[in-house]
């Protein structure tokens, strides 16, 4: 009976000390509020290895990408019934008048964490593009040199002035948060040449836009 | 570039006019002169003065060269004939007479005088942060009227049009909440913070339109004279270039072997 009450104190005061961390938030904004911290740990853990300042470890990143395929999607968007907002919670009424929007960008967080799940095994730099036999001796010689580890996926540096000033579509506009799921080919992307730290970006725009619509503050 | 979002503000409602080269409702028979008076000083071509809504405070020290720059690049723009709407403003900030009283008042000249001591990155961030970017046109509070609190720079703002805050970037805040050259140059590019959660708010928009287009040499600029101490002297902080050529090194020593 003790040790029932003891087990009871502790799970109380760790649930009590859950709900101060996000400023009395309960019930199902408590339960996002939750999803949403598990994601923002994965990204703040993932950053700096995907910056290569910590050891590349597949495994971690490929729990992380899970953690974030189980937090989007469907498993995200029950979490917002329609109701009067709690002062607690930090969604905006947006989120609910523009759901299809809000919703789409769920699905697209589940189908980037997928991704990025694929791109982690290719590490920090996308794989060489597949080539024909002949030449395979070739590349794993190429492969050794010095320069070949610059092959990182960033955007392109050399803008038009017209691109620079937002009048004209950039090459990676496909991974901007400005462009709606819609508009992005998502489907021609293939995430296994891709180098783990693009993917992991194309996630971190795909939570900016989110935040930049549905969240209030920063 | 034919106007934009309007700005809910205290005074009232800003809307953004028509920037693009359509000689009615546009720029297009504004002369380069008179561009930058407007820019650089917040005139416009009929002597009247813009509201800081505009931030031209930030643009004084523009060079000429930089307004020749703009320029060029304005005039590439396709022309819309699309009308500028109305300022919606409460009395009296509708008399836009008011604006030279604002100006002699309030108006601030951006810090922009190279340091010899300071490195290539810290000036570079220095001429960034207080002049193109114009971080202080959110993350320093405003007094009644608007101007910007000069005793407070960039120390946040907790009362930004919409009821939204922008946090301090002081270089002792930054410090203590875990902020680096190297993970403060990715924030500015993909919005992730130490921490792990993703900018979203005006920040999300002034990365994907703003810092998110410039060079990684840029961002870390920013990053430089941002993290620097006052009166300290900025050092060669480790950069991701460093980095990949020592990783270079790496492999081509490994490839003689």
């Amino acid at each position: 009976m003790k040790r029932s009450i003891t087990i009871g104190a502790i799970i109380a005061s760790s649930l009590g000390a859950a709900a101060l961390a996000h400023s009395g938030a309960t019930g199902v904004v408590l339960e996002r509020m939750n999803g949403m911290s598990a994601m923002k740990k994965v990204m703040g853990e993932l950053a700096p290895m995907m910056r290569g300042e910590v050891p590349y470890d597949v495994a971690a990143a490929q729990k992380g990408a899970a953690t974030i395929m189980a937090h989007a999607g469907g498993g995200m968007v029950k979490l917002f019934p329609e109701e009067a907002i709690p002062a607690t919670s930090y969604a905006v009424p947006a989120l609910w008048e523009r759901w299809d929007d809000f919703s789409d960008l769920a699905d697209l967080l589940e189908s980037q964490a997928f991704g990025l799940a694929m791109a982690i095994p290719n590490g920090l730099t996308a794989p060489e593009p597949p080539s024909p036999p002949h030449d395979m001796e070739a590349m794993n010689n190429m492969s050794d040199m010095v320069g070949m580890t610059d092959a990182v996926v960033q955007p392109s540096q050399d803008l038009t002035v017209a691109q620079l000033m937002g009048v004209e579509p950039t090459a990676d506009a496909h991974t901007s948060p400005t462009v709606l799921p819609e508009e992005r080919e998502s489907s021609s992307l293939d995430y296994t040449m891709m180098a783990a730290p693009a993917a992991f970006e194309m996630v971190s725009q795909t939570c900016a836009a989110c935040h930049s619509q549905f969240r209030r503050g920063s | 570039m034919a106007g934009g979002a309007p700005l809910d503000t205290p005074f009232g409602r800003f809307v953004p006019p028509n920037l693009t080269p359509d000689p009615v409702h546009g720029i297009g028979d504004w002369t380069l002169d008179q561009f930058a008076v407007a820019v650089r000083q917040g005139v416009r071509p009929d002597g009247k003065a813009y509201y800081p809504a505009f931030t031209y405070e930030f643009y004084n020290q523009f060079t000429d060269q930089d307004m020749a720059d703009l320029w060029t690049a304005f005039r590439t723009v396709p022309p819309v004939s699309v009308p500028t709407a109305q300022h919606d403003l409460n009395f009296p900030f509708n008399l836009r007479w008011g604006l030279k009283l604002w100006r002699a008042r309030y108006m601030t000249q951006s810090e922009t005088t190279p340091v010899m001591a300071q490195s290539d990155a810290w000036n570079r961030g220095q001429q960034l942060v207080n002049k193109a970017t114009h971080c202080g046109a959110c993350h320093t509070k405003r007094g009644l009227f608007g101007g910007l609190d000069a005793n407070a720079k960039l120390e946040g703002n907790t009362n930004l049009p919409g009821g939204s805050k922008a946090p301090s970037i002081s270089t002792e805040d930054l410090l203590s909440r875990g902020w680096t050259v190297a993970n403060m140059a990715y924030a500015l590019r993909t919005g992730i913070t130490p921490d792990g959660d993703v900018l979203g708010g005006s920040m999300a928009e002034a990365i994907a339109q703003g810092t998110g287009m410039l060079t990684e040499g840029d961002r870390e600029a920013i990053a430089t004279y941002l993290l620097t101490p006052s009166g300290q002297i900025s050092v060669g902080l480790p950069t991701n270039a460093a980095v990949s050529s020592m990783d270079s090194m790496a492999g081509m020593e490994s490839g003689g072997n």
